[in-house]
Parts: C-alpha cells; sequence; structure tokens
C-alpha cells in the first residue's frame, strides 16, 4: 500500500523541465564516470584493460535496464497518464478559475456600483444643502438635471434618478445616508511582500520549489528589490529553501547583489545554510572561511560596496600574490586549493579571471610548478597551464619537452602533458606528437606511452595521426600495443571497433584495402616504418 | 562455493545512502564503494541500483546533487543530504532499529524454547 501512495507521490510530481536530450546526457556521463573509476581502480589492482572493464560492467548491473529506470524516474513515470492527468487538471483549474472570476467580476462590480450610489447620494445631499431645505421644488428639479449629469455610463442609476419623483429623503432612506466627506476604503490586495511570502512559504520542504521561487525573484526583481524583499522575508524562510536561496544569484547572469544575498546565509544560525553560502563565497573570495566567521565579517566589510568584477579581479590578484609568497606546506595547501577553484560564477558575472590571473604572472607560476621535483605540483602546474589559455609558443616552451621526453618521465606526468594537446585548436603539435610516439618506440619506453599518445591524437581529430598509429601496431604485433592504440584512439580516428585479433596483418591489410577512401593529406599515402630498440 | 554475501532486503538501500551522505558529499562510485566497504563486502549490490534509487531520493527531497570536478578531474555528479533527508534518515534508523529489535526477540525466545524443550526431553 505503502509503495502505492509512493508512486502516486512521484506521479504527481512534476516531471524534470529540462530538455529530454540533456536529461539523457546527464544520466549518460554520471554512469559512464562509474564505469571509468571502478574500471581505473581494477587496473591499479594489476586487472588487464579487458579484464577491468569485464569487471566494471559485471558489478555494474544491466546498463540498459538502469539507465532506463532512471530516465523515467527523471521524466516522471507512466507520462501518458500523467498526460491525461495534466489535461484533467487543466480542466478543473480553468473551471475554478471561471467561478473565481465571475464571482469576483460579480462583487468588484457591486462594490462600484455601491461605491458610485453612494457618491451620488452625498453629491445630493451636498446639492440640497446649497439649495436651502425651503425651496423643494427648484431643489427637486436641480436634482434631476444633477444626476442626469453624472453621465451615461450608469443607465440604470440615471433612470433611477430621472424618476427621482420621491422626496430626497425617501432617496437617503433608500441608499442609506453617507457622510459627503466620507471615501471608499482603498481594496483588499496583496501587497508585493506578502505575495513572495505567500510563494516561498506555499510547500516549505519541498526544495525544488524554493528554488524556482528563488529564480524568480532573481529574474523579475531589480537587485534593490529582492534584497529589500529578503530583508523582510529571510527569516519566516525554510532551511531546504534557505540553502537554494543562493544559486540564482550567483549563476545566470551574476547578479550584482550576489553578496549580499550571500552574506545573509553566511550569518545564518542554521550550519547546512552557513556551509553553502561559504562555497559559493570561496569562488569570489578566493579563498576558504571555514569556521572563521570574524575573517568572512572583515572580507565583507571590505568588499560588499565594491561591483562584482572589481571582487572578482581583487581577490584573485591578492590569491595570485599569497600563492607567489607561500612556501613549505602553506604553498602545497595553496596548490591544492588552486586545483579546486571554479570560475562559473565570476563567468557569469563578466570577469575574465583568465586574464587576470595571466596579467598577474600565473604562467610563470605554473611553469615553475611544471619544472618542480614533486609529483603532485607537477600535475597541478600542467593543469592550470591548460586554463590559462596557454600560446603556442608556451606549451612548446613548458609541456612539449615532457611529451619528449624520455623515461624520466613519470607516468602521470607524461599522461597529463600529453593530455594538454588533445583538442583540434592545437593541430600544430600533432607532428610533434606522432615524431614522440616513434621516438618511444626507438627508446623502448611505448608500452607506457601508447595509450596517453593515441588519446591525445584521437581527441585532435587530425588524419594525420592514423598511419602512423596504424604503423606502430605493425610494427610492434604485442598485445600492449594492440590494445593501446587500438581501444584508445584508433576506433575513434578510423570508425574500427577495437578487437584485440586486429594485429599488425590485420591493420596493413585494412590499410591497402582502405587509405585510397581516407581523407587528405592521407590518402594513398604508404604506412610509414617504425624503428623499434634495437 | 557458497557465496557468502546477502542480497539487500527491499527498502533498506536508500537507509544506506542517506547514512553514508550523513558524513559529507560523495559522488555515487564513492557511495557504492563506502557502502561496500562498511559492510566488509557482505551485502551484495549490483552497484547500478544505486542510480535509479539516488534519482529517485533526489526527486523526494531528501538529497540535493551538484556536478563539479572529482579527483580525477573528470566531472562528477556529488550528492548531500538535504534537511528533509536528515529527517527521513533519522525516521528510517529508528524504524530500521525497531524491527531489528523485534526479529532478533522472537528468534532468541524461539531458541530458548527450542533449548527447554531439548532438556526436558533428556
Amino acid at each position: 500500500m505503502g509503495g502505492f501512495f509512493e508512486s502516486l507521490g512521484l506521479f504527481w510530481r512534476a516531471p524534470d523541465p529540462r530538455p529530454k536530450r540533456e536529461i539523457d546526457g546527464d544520466i549518460e556521463e554520471e554512469l559512464a564516470f562509474h564505469l571509468a573509476e571502478r574500471e581505473r581502480e581494477n587496473r591499479a589492482a594489476g586487472m588487464s584493460a579487458e579484464e577491468a572493464r569485464a569487471d566494471a560492467e559485471r558489478r555494474f548491473g544491466d546498463l540498459e535496464k538502469i539507465r532506463g529506470e532512471c530516465r523515467r524516474v527523471q521524466m516522471g513515470e507512466r507520462i501518458v497518464l500523467q498526460r491525461l492527468n495534466f489535461v484533467l487538471l487543466l480542466v478543473l483549474a480553468g473551471g475554478v478559475g471561471f467561478f473565481a472570476w465571475n464571482s469576483y467580476a460579480a462583487q468588484r462590480d457591486s462594490r462600484y456600483l455601491i461605491e458610485r450610489m453612494r457618491a451620488e447620494v452625498a453629491q445630493l445631499n451636498a446639492a440640497l444643502a446649497e439649495r436651502g431645505a425651503a425651496d423643494e421644488g427648484t431643489a427637486s428639479t436641480g436634482l434631476g438635471s444633477q444626476v442626469a449629469s453624472i453621465g451615461p455610463g450608469r443607465p440604470s442609476l440615471a433612470s433611477d434618478a430621472s424618476g427621482l419623483s420621491m422626496s430626497d429623503g425617501m432617496l437617503v432612506q433608500k441608499l442609506g445616508r453617507v457622510d459627503s466627506g466620507a471615501r471608499s476604503a482603498p481594496p483588499e490586495e496583496e501587497t508585493a511582500d506578502e505575495m513572495w511570502n505567500h510563494r516561498f512559504n506555499e510547500h516549505r520542504d519541498d526544495w525544488r520549489h524554493g528554488l524556482a521561487v528563488a529564480q524568480r525573484l532573481a529574474d523579475e526583481c531589480s537587485c534593490e528589490r529582492a534584497v529589500e524583499v529578503l530583508d523582510v522575508l529571510y527569516g519566516t524562510l525554510s532551511v531546504p529553501h534557505k540553502e537554494q536561496l543562493f544559486k540564482p544569484f550567483v549563476f545566470h547572469g551574476g547578479k550584482p547583489c550576489a553578496l549580499r544575498v550571500l552574506h545573509l546565509g553566511a550569518t545564518d544560525p542554521e550550519p547546512s545554510v552557513r556551509a553553502r553560502a561559504y562555497s559559493y563565497l570561496r569562488d569570489y573570495a578566493f579563498r576558504d572561511f571555514g569556521e572563521d566567521y570574524e575573517g568572512y565579517l572583515a572580507w565583507y566589510r571590505d568588499w560588499s560596496p565594491r561591483g562584482l568584477q572589481e571582487v572578482f579581479y581583487g581577490n584573485a590578484s591578492a590569491f595570485l600574490e599569497r600563492v607567489r609568497a607561500a612556501s613549505g606546506a602553506e604553498l602545497a595547501q595553496y596548490v591544492r586549493q588552486w586545483r579546486a577553484l571554479d570560475f562559473r560564477a565570476a563567468e557569469a558575472a563578466g570577469a575574465d579571471l583568465v586574464q587576470t590571473f595571466r596579467l598577474g604572472g600565473a604562467v610563470e607560476l605554473a611553469a615553475g610548478w611544471i619544472r618542480s621535483t614533486d609529483v603532485e605540483t607537477r600535475l597541478t602546474g600542467l593543469e592550470w597551464l591548460a586554463r590559462l589559455d596557454p600560446t603556442e609558443a608556451e606549451l612548446r616552451e613548458h609541456v612539449l619537452p615532457i611529451v619528449r621526453g624520455g623515461a624520466e618521465v613519470p607516468a602521470d606526468v607524461f599522461a597529463s602533458a600529453c593530455g594538454v594537446f588533445g583538442s583540434p585548436e592545437r593541430a600544430w603539435a600533432v607532428p610533434e606528437l606522432l615524431a614522440a610516439l616513434e621516438d618511444s618506440f626507438e627508446l623502448g619506453i611505448a608500452n607506457q606511452r601508447v595509450a596517453g599518445f593515441t588519446r591525445a591524437l584521437a581527441r585532435a581529430r587530425d588524419p594525420r595521426a592514423t598511419p602512423v598509429l596504424v604503423a606502430c601496431i605493425v610494427a610492434d604485433d604485442t598485445p600492449l600495443t594492440i590494445e593501446g592504440i587500438g581501444s584508445n584512439g584508433l576506433q575513434e580516428l578510423t570508425g574500427v571497433a577495437y578487437d584485440r585479433a586486429h594485429d599488425g596483418a590485420w591493420w596493413r591489410a585494412w590499410w591497402e584495402k582502405n587509405s585510397g577512401n581516407l581523407p587528405e593529406p592521407i590518402r594513398g599515402t604508404p604506412l610509414p616504418v617504425i624503428t623499434l630498440r634495437k | 562455493m557458497m557465496d557468502e554475501r546477502f542480497a539487500l532486503l527491499p527498502g533498506t538501500l536508500e537507509l544506506l545512502v542517506l547514512k553514508t551522505l550523513a558524513r559529507g558529499e560523495q559522488h555515487g562510485y564513492a557511495i557504492a564503494r563506502s557502502i561496500q566497504e562498511k559492510s566488509a563486502d557482505v551485502l551484495r549490490i549490483e552497484e547500478g541500483s544505486l542510480y535509479p534509487a539516488l534519482h529517485r531520493m533526489e526527486r523526494r527531497g531528501w538529497i540535493d546533487a551538484e556536478w563539479g570536478p572529482s579527483q580525477t578531474n573528470r566531472r562528477a555528479k556529488y550528492y548531500s543530504l538535504t534537511k528533509l533527508g536528515r529527517e527521513e534518515l533519522k525516521a528510517q534508523a529508528d524504524t530500521w532499529a525497531k524491527l531489528s529489535g523485534a526479529i532478533e526477540a522472537v528468534l532468541e525466545a524461539r531458541a530458548s524454547l527450542r533449548a527447554g524443550l531439548a532438556s526436558g526431553g533428556a
């Protein structure tokens, strides 16, 4: 029975509003990440690539079925029924809306009528008072013309008034005596603050609802107005709603009042809300306030009056200075922190942090780290140089020597350096990578290198890589090379699915048969000859 | 050889996930590993079955999800517990404690009855 109500709950809940393609993409990426992680661990535990993959898939279960279940959960179950449900709801809502509107219109009309009649009576009383109760005949004539002059808008009143054979006393008795100075009270309307209060507190436990309302607040109101609303309402919000409040102000255009909204969270008594706010603040301040509340307050006092771009530029530069001045354990901590930096909030506010860091000398800093003897520091240096939009000259100077290096380059550092070139924008590096790949066979270190080279070449999507990769398998017909090249990129470059039976002879035959149909500049070219270490 | 691992009872996967996330945000793979490690590999979970459960819990508002870089620099979906999720964890843990206590009490009663019968018969 519980299960029935549970599925009824999911059934009634609105499906994920994102486009289907985006939902599918997210599911795909999440499941692929799981399989890749398991595979990576299996490899580290000593399994071959094939065993690692097979074990990961076995442990995972039926991928197709799980993908389908995830989609059903995300997009709402029983879509046909849900649509029917939606139509029924629409009809019901339409009916309710129609009756509500009719009732409101009737009430508004009658209120308007009463107000007008009261005003007219007041005018009549005033006119009577002016002319004096003694001159009844004159007053009566005057009354008729005056009432008629009220206008044709309300014929019922005009006819009522034109047929005023009754005395003004009777009229007053009919409509009730009204003070001529009395004004109607303003209609009872919800104020804007009350409206936002109502919207937020409608579903207090539903964080999605909180996020949606916060998004509307950020979209519909100016920053000043949004802060005014939050100043009034923040204390009444539920914790799930507070946790969702920040995102619309930090991203989606980077609202100028983002810091003021985050300040509400940073000073909240609830730890989960504070933690959420501090995690966003890290991307503005380039430091982790952790439980350093005083430090945060001092920072907020300094920076909140300034524009967001100034906040990003100022804090990024200060961070760079701190890194430059640090050494030992402190530097190691900055290196770790550096890896986690997120530019999305700055991008939303239009701040170009890549340029800020470049101008501040981050390229030289990263280059220094790349030259370090510590592997982790070298990896951070490579990662950072790649994020800093490096020029060809910078890559030739700092990264290419690693790719061209010998057995002394650690495997992780080599893989990371090679990855930097895995992009069609860096096609200039393809001949360099191919030469280094050939050298690795001559140096006898190809076993540790082919996978990294092949991945980078496949991502560069440059056809010049295909004959060299085929020639490597032809020259070194070992399972490691067949797999390292076949499964890491030759498949993407040629469209031929990896198969461990595709050895040197197989690939040579494939090349002879297909090379005439391949694109320029490799069409019909002979396979190069790869020299192995003697 | 007999497999010494046990399939999960229906509904308990969510409790295990909530408990795992109470220690901080984690991606799906880390959750799966954590459950297996903590149970000393006694619980048999088809790792993929974790994901529909995670998505369902996210839609119920028990957990919140956000994409972020993993340790291997690949994008991963990180899950964290919401306030609602913490309340749910408490409720489910209480129910589990009562249920397992009751089952244990019944099993012990049967065992002592059997022991009593055996000694009476001797």
